[in-house]
């Protein structure tokens, strides 16, 4: 006896992230957002410690430079970096056709994200100069 | 004289076996594997080794194929896991072993034909063609163009619509209503047409809950493409042009919009 015809839907497999290059780099892009907002919640309590007293903030301190949270400041790092250069990648692409023709041709991306990597230094560092 | 493929030369195989993905609707409650073993001509493609298993040795063998030259896009399967137009892939290319599957993230019909009505209906929904307010009369003449203004949309029109960026996007595997790649590619390719009006009327339907905020600029439709359309990039244009209009909206008055 034949079945009700019914096409076939293949289920996803929970390890596609792990096929392909591309998978993989978007699969770490997005767990940097989780990573990074643990290190952010981090610097919230950091704050918190150092307006409690110097006691509380020299604890912290120490907390801070045990190999658990070395590592996972480097972890942080790591994953911020990928995600900023990423992000920087694609706003040169975007940016290619926006900006203004020189001689006729627009601007190579790398330029743009060398140009855009630049102007994100230079506020960077005027806020530190202000505020620190 | 052309030169003979070097990998070609290196094979020395006078037979290769392929498998292929088979599914009878009717009949299997999910797919299987196949293998057929074919004889290996010089230059042969992935169409070509279907086309022989359906004429020499198993004619239920179900697949879509049309113009064999990479236009019209219907012959699209996944090959060796990757999504690829069968006809200008050559076996040499993809090598021994070989697995044809179908297109993947759509429902499987029969074999490698999946049902594409979903892609239809989102193709239709952001309004591929040129939309004007007001006709022009045939007597004004022509809409002329500079070469300028045509390289604004030429990369983005080259799609023919063979839904291997659809294969190769997850978030189309999680997500059933998001637009998708090709789609919101074309929709791209006519709001910068400057005979076109209806770049307003498509970012309403481009910049919903379907539309480009459920792409994660993976980049992999972009590398499938057959045609070098950049679907990727032409999403996050989107994005911004959506971002400006709504900005727009929020702040300025009404006889600025």
């Amino acid at each position: 006896m034949s079945k009700e015809f019914k096409p076939y839907v293949e289920k996803n497999n929970n390890f596609w992230w792990l096929t392909n290059r591309r998978y993989f780099t978007y699969a770490m892009r997005e767990i940097s957002g989780l990573v990074m907002s643990l290190y952010v919640l981090i610097s919230i309590y950091e704050i918190s410690q150092l307006t409690s007293g110097s006691s509380s903030f020299i604890d912290f301190r120490l907390l801070a430079a045990s190999p658990l949270m070395f590592m996972f400041s480097v972890i942080a790092l790591a994953f911020t970096l990928l995600h900023t250069i990423t992000w920087f990648e694609l706003t040169g692409k975007i940016q290619k056709d926006q900006v203004p023709k020189i001689s006729g041709k627009s601007p190579p991306i790398f330029a743009l994200v060398i140009v855009n990597m630049l102007i994100l230094f230079a506020a960077s560092y005027l806020i530190y100069f202000l505020f620190w | 004289m052309e030169a003979p493929r070097k990998s070609l030369l290196k094979l020395k195989k006078k037979q290769i076996a392929i498998k292929v993905k088979g599914y009878r609707p009717t009949k299997d409650s999910e797919p299987y594997f196949q293998e057929y073993k074919i004889p290996l001509k010089p230059d042969m493609v992935v169409l070509d080794a279907l086309n022989y298993i359906k004429d020499n040795i198993d004619g239920s063998l179900t697949y879509r194929w049309s113009c064999r030259m990479g236009v019209c896009g219907s012959c699209g399967s996944n090959v060796n896991g990757k999504p690829k137009l069968t006809c200008e892939t050559f076996i040499d290319d993809v090598g021994d072993n070989l697995t044809v599957e179908p297109m993947a993230r759509f429902p499987i019909i029969k074999d490698l034909v999946v049902d594409i009505d979903s892609f239809m209906t989102k193709l239709k929904d952001v309004k591929p063609w040129i939309i004007n307010e007001t006709e022009k009369p045939i007597e004004k003449g022509e809409n002329l163009q500079t070469p300028e203004q045509v390289d604004l949309y030429k990369q983005q029109s080259m799609c023919i619509n063979c839904m291997l960026c659809y294969s190769a996007c997850p978030v189309v595997g999680t997500e059933d209503d998001f637009i998708g790649p090709a789609a919101l590619a074309l929709s791209y390719r006519y709001n910068m047409d400057s005979r076109d009006q209806g770049e307003k009327e498509r970012l309403k339907i481009t910049s919903s809950e379907e539309g480009v905020y459920g792409c994660s600029w993976i980049g992999e439709c972009t590398s499938v493409c057959p045609k070098n359309v950049d679907p990727a990039i032409a999403i996050q244009k989107l994005k911004l042009t959506g971002s400006l209009q709504t900005i727009k909206e929020l702040l300025l008055p009404k006889f600025v919009k």
